[in-house]
């Protein structure tokens, strides 16, 4: 979702469409995930309270965020969040229903505001790629329509930098190749037999790297994703 | 062990991982428990592989790894061969067993063994030693190899220190194979040092031992004598030996009786012989102190003489109670030398005394003419009275008997 489109977004849900709402909380419902978690310090599944109250934060960050107030759009969502999970936890911790993994020391130290600001002022260092985060979730969206996952990567990437460095040819050498690329993004497989047929480089290396060079093939087909192919490349 | 640094930025956080893009497009999945905040997407993150897991792994290797030489060595030392079977019926042969009496290894040690194991067919089948040993000795009784040789001569050599199998088992396992089969068992127990010894003199380890002794005793003085006899041979050696030494020495006899082996006749012959040894030497001493005939002298003679009654064999007793009657007779046609010698008084004495008197002496003279080579027959005639001269001969048969025994 580049900055375009995500404007025009924003612009169909103020003016009411659902279904432009639903799309960006649906493209940003991993970050509002791992935003929760992230404040909560535990690992939060959507189906967690602290998910529902984030998610609400983020609904609201969307009606009333402004375009040029100065923020990027995760930046002001976090910061929602963030509010209402700490009003939360305030709440929670008078009906004597303090959660365990809530310290009081970390309540003080949320409870100041100007603490708030510094510690959003280091969350927005954190974020200053926040155009990575967009890029990750691009990703991670592009690489779920071929059924792979981030965390499934680890099994099926090469350890050796030799094997990389050659999947990093065959990748070049199958965007290269217009019939393997259209059938890749067509039918969201790795055409390995037409492949091999062409290059002749073996089947099974392919197919045991299949979801790595998958990765591959995606993060070279967006090469609007700067960071993560700097980050692949180096 | 080194701790590993990954550091990347964050790609995804599951509820179980934190998913890491390191630098150079590798991927790591870091366990979300090892972490102890939930990182951002996209913030960069380091994270130090604490080595607590990988400990747990490597305690694991080594305890399974003890385990398996734990195992694999129980199962070696049960392989492991316990102790060997070294049995000599002519045909010699070797049997290895293992921990767990089964034996893994039969070779035949001369021709005849190796032909009694092709008739058996039983090289290379795992049998307990029971069997294999029934089965050995059955064959050879089926090829006749008893009937030369009728000896059965098994070593039990330990070649570990905890060999199981007792000498006695292996003695009644060997015994009831044979059944009614007239047959000696020796089984005994070696060193194994003393197996590696036989083993350098080419001899199997019971032939070993026997020329050991035989060597001792002076028989055999080179392995060389030993090749080609058989063992019952060598017993006969042995024996035919020991009765020589019998004369000659008399403490040689207890190493005899120690050893169980050969059939009975070897034992009598043996006790035989050290009973009259001893009668012979005491009559002999007697004689040289006091030739003649006195009263008192007599008594003792008589007392001397009935003790040798009891323990001499019948035949003997038989004999002198014989020339017990002939000498009374005797006496009664010479009767006027001896009583003008020794007085009236002493007449029925007299009557008893001589018969029962010279028995003995002359005997032990028989005896020890024998054993001088016949060396003084005179001097002993003059010791005795001129009148009891007829009957050395008679006594000289009695001897003769009692040496012919000894050398039996």
């Amino acid at each position: 979702m580049n900055r375009d489109e995500f404007l025009t977004l924003m612009k169909q849900t103020h003016q009411g469409s659902q279904t432009a709402r639903e799309r960006l909380i649906r493209h940003y419902r991993p970050y509002v995930l791992n935003t929760a978690g992230h404040i909560c310090k535990r690992y939060i599944s959507w189906s967690d309270e602290e998910f529902s109250i984030s998610l609400i934060a983020f609904n609201r960050a969307i009606d009333t965020f402004e375009e040029n107030s100065g923020r990027s759009f995760l930046n002001y969502a976090y910061l929602l969040i963030k509010r209402d999970l700490i009003d939360y936890f305030r709440k929670e911790r008078n009906e004597q229903h303090l959660s365990l993994n809530y310290s009081s020391t970390e309540e003080e130290h949320h409870t100041n505001p100007l603490e708030i600001e510094k510690s959003l002022d280091i969350h927005e260092k954190e974020v200053a790629s926040g155009e990575l985060v967009e890029e990750i979730l691009e990703y991670d969206q592009e690489l779920q329509k071929y059924k792979v996952s981030f965390d499934e990567m680890e099994d099926c990437s090469p350890k050796h930098t030799d094997t990389r460095a050659k999947l990093y040819e065959v990748a070049n050498q199958f965007i290269g190749d217009s019939e393997c690329k259209q059938s890749f993004l067509v039918k969201k497989r790795l055409p390995i037999t037409l492949f091999s047929k062409k290059t002749g480089y073996p089947k099974k290396t392919m197919e045991k790297h299949r979801k790595y060079l998958i990765a591959l093939i995606l993060l070279k087909l967006n090469p609007q994703w700067t960071h993560l192919s700097r980050f692949m490349n180096d | 062990m080194k701790n590993k640094t990954y550091q990347g930025i964050v790609l995804k956080v599951t509820d179980q991982y934190v998913v890491l893009l390191q630098k150079g497009g590798t991927f790591k999945n870091i366990p979300i428990d090892r972490v102890d905040t939930i990182p951002m997407i996209g913030q960069s993150f380091s994270y130090i592989e604490n080595d607590s897991r990988r400990n747990w792994w490597k305690y694991l290797s080594i305890a399974a790894l003890l385990f398996i030489g734990i195992l694999s060595y129980t199962m070696y030392s049960s392989a492991q061969s316990s102790y060997l079977l070294v049995i000599d019926i002519n045909p010699s042969i070797e049997l290895t067993v293992n921990g767990s009496d089964k034996v893994t290894k039969i070779t035949g040690l001369n021709k005849d063994g190796e032909n009694l194991l092709q008739e058996l067919h039983i090289e290379n089948k795992n049998l307990e030693v029971s069997t294999a040993l029934s089965k050995i000795v059955k064959q050879a009784e089926g090829d006749g190899y008893f009937e030369n040789n009728p000896l059965i001569y098994t070593t039990i050599v330990p070649i570990k220190h905890k060999a199981r199998t007792s000498v006695e088992e292996i003695d009644s396992i060997i015994k009831t194979s044979l059944g009614n089969e007239n047959v000696s068992v020796v089984v005994s127990k070696e060193s194994k040092e003393k197996y590696e010894k036989a083993k350098k003199e080419k001899l199997t380890i019971n032939y070993y031992k026997q020329y050991e002794i035989l060597q001792e005793q002076g028989i055999v003085y080179d392995v060389e004598e030993i090749y080609g006899k058989s063992l019952s041979e060598l017993q006969m050696m042995r024996s035919s030996n020991n009765n020589k030494n019998a004369v000659e020495d008399q403490n040689e006899h207890n190493d005899d009786t120690v050893e169980t082996v050969v059939p009975n006749r070897g034992n009598s012959t043996n006790s035989d012989d050290k009973q009259s040894n001893q009668k012979e030497e005491a009559a002999t001493n007697k004689q040289e102190e006091k030739p003649n005939n006195t009263s008192s002298n007599q008594n003792k003679e008589q007392s001397n003489s009935s003790s040798n009654q009891k323990d001499l064999p019948e035949k003997n007793n038989n004999s002198q109670e014989n020339e017990g009657l002939k000498q009374k007779e005797q006496n009664s046609k010479n009767g006027t030398d001896i009583p003008s010698k020794e007085g009236e008084e002493q007449m029925p004495n007299k009557q008893q005394a001589p018969s029962n008197e010279n028995v003995p002496e002359k005997n032990q003279e028989g005896n020890a003419s024998n054993q001088k080579n016949d060396d003084n027959p005179s001097k002993e005639a003059q010791q005795n009275k001129p009148s009891q001269e007829e009957n050395q001969q008679s006594n000289e048969n009695n001897s003769g008997q009692n040496s012919d025994r000894s050398n039996q």
